[in-house]
């Protein structure tokens, strides 16, 4: 899916849709942060409803936000911050999965700091939306 | 003004002189466990081993070495973590995940399998060019002391620093909702409509058209310019002040450790796979207790069938074939982050256990060292060689005795 790797770029960016249905199914995401030794921090929340973390560190384990019938309409936020303390790789990324809806699906975003100690926003943008 | 001028040429050109003595004399640290088994069994440098982040990257990397998977690589190097690579990245291999001192974690962190193949060339001295050489081993701890206190001290800084920079973010992404671009909202909407008007399209091929991962790509585009230009003096500080520690940031850790390696290698004679035997093989532990005050007690044993340099041989090449090796060792060292003195005590015990040729012996080092300007190190070590004879050494030695001479009335 949507994949980015833009290297010295301070700010990756996706704004996404996820297809959800008419039910009361729940629905799961999850958020894995890298690559390995990086530092991360992240926040979630589903804009103007409920927050979801806020400066967790590492990864958001599987976590259910809300059922199909819930979630339609509305706008789901990740932000995170990853900075290079790694002295093996400058790579760095975001991974976002979604069960739960009509589709699952994995959005994977990365980049390539230049220097040492260097760091990366990312800001995702989901809406939760019924075809 | 001149003698200090002249101390400080002399003392410079000692530790120079001194440096490149120690390199080749006074070795410690020389059973620690190498970095990548397999590599280390056939001789491939450190910098040569390929160790890619993900499944892409390792194809990519293989298709290149195999000349697109047609033949076999001729000289290939890799490590690869495969709870990183091959379980969906469910783990948390962050500095966060890291921390675990769980079993379980930590075996899934440190795993790495090694992987490596070598056709040697005519400069290859070791291995026979009309062979081929493939070794495999893997690596894994199975204790892994906590982070020390500068290690937390450095992320907790990093960490709050990143949860303003989220924040900050957050806030900016909730101002985007709420503004509704007129450009972007249509562009949303011109993106629903590719579901609502799709005729005879299942979701995921609407997913997968140029014409949704275009809308996709100018929507994502329009966030990123907003979040940009909104964060920049915020992101800029924020960067500036994370590199100031994540630049230099190393994690050190406190209390138990026992890390295990292990790598086997074939040699193909005649390049044909059908005709092998086993070319040499290793196993190395390394098991000890560092405390917080940078005092580390590390005990080291290698088994070696058939090493290129037998150890116990003053490391010469190996003449006498398949032989077996036992060498172990015990070191005592003090270290401490940002300290200019660091000292360390080491005794190796060497043997060879299939020849009686060759005694066994041992050797026991005192290594102080204390830094005097940046890259600039007094050093001094003393201790009993294998032979039994004592030596002394480093530039310490060398600076006193120079001084001696240099007050010395001619």
């Amino acid at each position: 899916m949507a994949k980015k790797d833009t290297a010295a770029k301070e700010t990756i960016a996706l704004d996404t849709l996820y297809l959800v249905g008419d039910t009361d199914q729940s629905i799961a995401l999850e958020v894995i942060t890298g690559g390995i030794n990086q530092t991360s921090t992240i926040n979630v929340e589903i804009i103007g409803s409920q927050i979801i973390a806020k400066g967790i560190q590492g990864n958001l384990p599987q976590t259910t936000i809300g059922s199909n019938k819930e979630l339609q309409g509305k706008i789901l936020s990740v932000t995170c911050s990853i900075a290079d303390t790694s002295r093996d790789t400058n790579y760095t990324e975001l991974r976002i999965r979604l069960n739960g809806g009509i589709l699952f699906m994995e959005y994977p975003l990365f980049a390539t700091v230049a220097e040492e100690g260097d760091s990366v926003n990312y800001v995702c943008v989901v809406r939760f939306f019924k075809p | 003004m001149k003698i200090t001028t002249l101390l400080t040429v002399a003392l410079c050109s000692v530790t120079v002189t001194a440096l490149a003595q120690n390199e080749e004399g006074i070795k410690l640290d020389v059973l620690r466990a190498p970095v990548s088994p397999a590599s280390n069994l056939l001789g491939i440098a450190t910098t040569d081993i390929d160790k890619p982040t993900d499944v892409s990257a390792f194809m990519l990397s293989l298709q290149s070495a195999s000349s697109s998977f047609a033949k076999l690589p001729s000289n290939y190097a890799v490590d690869i973590s495969p709870y990183y690579l091959f379980t969906k990245k469910r783990g948390d291999f962050t500095t966060n995940g890291l921390q675990s001192t769980k079993y379980e974690d930590i075996f899934k962190q440190t795993f790495i399998i090694s992987a490596a193949i070598r056709n040697p060339d005519e400069a290859e001295t070791n291995l026979n060019v009309n062979n081929t050489y493939a070794g495999l081993g893997l690596k894994f701890s199975i204790l892994r002391g906590e982070y020390d206190d500068t290690t937390k001290t450095k992320l907790d800084k990093i960490i709050g620093l990143q949860k303003k920079m989220t924040d900050d973010l957050a806030k900016t992404v909730r101002e985007w909702i709420t503004r509704n671009d007129p450009e972007y909202a249509a562009l949303v909407v011109q993106r629903q409509q590719l579901f609502t008007n799709r005729t005879g399209l299942t979701p995921q091929q609407v997913i997968n058209s140029d014409q949704y991962k275009s809308l996709e790509r100018q929507i994502s585009e329009k966030l990123q310019n907003f979040t940009d230009q909104q964060t920049a003096q915020v992101r800029q500080e924020i960067f500036a002040e994370i590199k100031q520690t994540a630049a230099t940031f190393q994690t050190s850790r406190v209390g138990l450790s026992w890390d295990i390696n292990g790598g086997v290698s074939g040699e193909f004679i005649d390049k044909r796979f059908n005709r092998s035997r086993v070319y040499n093989a290793g196993v190395w532990t390394n098991f000890g207790y560092t405390t917080k005050d940078g005092i580390a007690l590390l005990a080291l044993a290698r088994y070696l069938h058939n090493p290129n340099q037998i150890f116990a041989l003053d490391n010469q090449p190996n003449k006498i074939g398949n032989i077996n090796t036992l060498d172990g060792g015990l070191r005592l060292a003090y270290s401490r982050p940002q300290s200019k003195f660091s000292a360390s005590a080491e005794g190796i015990y060497r043997s060879v256990l299939s020849s009686n040729t060759i005694d066994p012996s041992w050797r026991m080092v005192f290594n102080a060292d204390y830094a005097i300007f940046q890259n600039q190190k007094l050093t001094f070590s003393f201790g009993r060689n294998f032979d039994g004879t004592v030596s002394k050494d480093g530039n310490l030695i060398a600076a006193l005795t120079f001084l001696a001479g240099f007050g010395n009335n001619r």
